[in-house]
Order: structure tokens, then sequence, then C-alpha cells
């Protein structure tokens, strides 16, 4: 049994699922970063026209804060799930190679 | 002895991929649960369009309560089916900010309803485009929106590695 060729394989596919889940997450993080600048584009004008009293946009911070929090949760999801993905797919290449040599 | 220790590593390494493989560190995937944030997504986006498509003085208070109602109990339904899940607490967390923003927003509704319908001389007592504004209503409406699309996304990536996609 090749085992270095075995690692080299092993390797390839961790190496091609992170990828994979390192783009989602890029695009994601850039979703989260899109939203919070329209967001607070959006209250900054809001409160210039009027629409929202200094008490509201307080309140309106506080809860885009919370929110930033909320999305980072998702984003530590994915990365673990990544990297759980990534072990697996080593694994799955580890048992081909060794189900090729049975 | 140089060959050997090398093997040693790589079968040390192989063992722990696999033991890796085996060792979870976020839940398993529900099908269902991600069914169901969809659902309740729309439900709550469903409910911010009508009440924006309300004129601001028929916001009264007493009217959208069942719906508030309706989607509470929903919201809780998702909590706990995040809750009864091992290695989700990043998901029991946002959905748990999820149904705390609703009830505080239905509450701010409810108070500023209370002070709409003091007489006229009381100064506590607020204009009827002031119970649930405009401004107000859009924001909330969007945020929501974010925090399902974080709670969908997170369910989404505790999907399994896929042998056929590679």
């Amino acid at each position: 049994m090749d085992m270095e060729a075995v690692i080299q394989q092993m390797l390839g596919a961790m190496v091609h699922s992170l990828r994979e889940d390192a783009a989602a997450l890029g695009s994601y993080g850039q979703q989260i970063l899109a939203g919070e600048r329209a967001a607070l584009q959006q209250l900054a004008e809001q409160r210039l026209r009027g629409e929202i009293t200094d008490e509201e946009l307080q309140m309106e911070l506080e809860d885009e804060r919370l929110t930033i929090e909320a999305q980072m949760l998702a984003v530590s999801v994915m990365s673990k799930a990544a990297v759980q993905r990534a072990s697996q797919a080593a694994t799955a290449a580890f048992f081909n190679a060794v189900k090729a040599l049975i | 002895m140089m060959r050997n220790k090398l093997l040693g590593v790589v079968a040390g390494l192989g063992l722990f991929a696999v033991l890796s493989g085996c060792i979870s560190t976020v839940a398993p995937y529900d099908e269902k649960g991600a069914e169901q944030i969809v659902e309740v997504a729309a439900a709550v986006d469903t409910f911010y369009a009508d009440m924006l498509a309300t004129p601001a003085p028929e916001r009264v208070y007493s009217q959208w309560e069942p719906r508030y109602r309706e989607i509470t109990v929903a919201l809780r339904m998702l909590v706990m089916r995040n809750q009864i899940r091992p290695m989700n607490s990043e998901s029991i967390a946002i959905s748990e900010q999820i149904l705390q923003f609703f009830e505080r927003y239905q509450q701010r509704h409810k108070d500023n309803w209370a002070r709409y319908i003091l007489f006229d001389d009381d100064p506590q007592k607020l204009a009827a485009d002031a119970v649930y504004k405009d401004a107000l209503l859009g924001n909330h409406r969007q945020r929501f929106f974010r925090l399902f699309t974080a709670m969908a996304l997170s369910e989404e990536a505790k999907k399994s590695f896929n042998p056929q996609q590679g």
C-alpha cells in the first residue's frame, strides 16, 4: 500500500472540500457586510429626514449590534461544519484507498 | 528505521482522519427544521408586508394581536426544535434572538397604541403615524429577513460531506 499516495488523496479531498466551503463563507461574509452597510445608511437617512427620533435610533442601533452578533453565530456554524466536512472527505478518501486494495 | 517512523506517522494521521470523521462538532442536518425556518420566515415577512400596506391609523393593536400570538407560537416551536438537538448552541441563540425581537416589537406596538388612544390633551398621547412607524416596520422586516437567512444558512451548513459531490 502506497501510504504517501493515500495521504496525498486525503489531503486533496480535504483541500477540495475546504475550498468549496471557504467560497460559501466568503460570499456570506460579503452579504453580512452589505446588509449591515445598507441598514446603517438607512438609519442615518431616516434620522436626518426626521422619520425616527434619537431614542428610536439608539434602539435600532442596539438591535443592529445584536443582529450582527447573531449573523456571526451562523459564520461560526459554517466554519465548524466546513472542518467537519473536510475530515469526512479525508476519511472517505482513506476508505476508498483501502477498499481499492481489497 | 526512518521508514518505520514515517509509516507510524502516516498511520497515525490516517487513524486521526478516521476518528475525526466520526466526531461531530455541529448538529446533524435537519431537513424538516430547514423547511420550518422558511415557513416561519414567510409568516413573519407576510405579517410585516400586510402591516406596511395598512394605513398607519388602522394599525390597531388589538386587530393584529391574534397574528402576533400565532407567530410567537411558531417562533417558540422553532426555538424548541433547536433546543432538543445536541451541538446546536448557535442555532438556539439565533432563534432566541428572533423571538426576543418579535416580542419586543409587539410590546412596543401595544404600548404605543395605548398612548395613541389617550385623550387629545394628554401629553403622553402619540400621533397615529407613530404607533408603528413605516420606517421602523421596514427596518424590522429587513432585520428578520437577515436573521432568518442566518438561521437557514446555519442549517444548510450542517449537511454532511457527500461523496457524490466530491
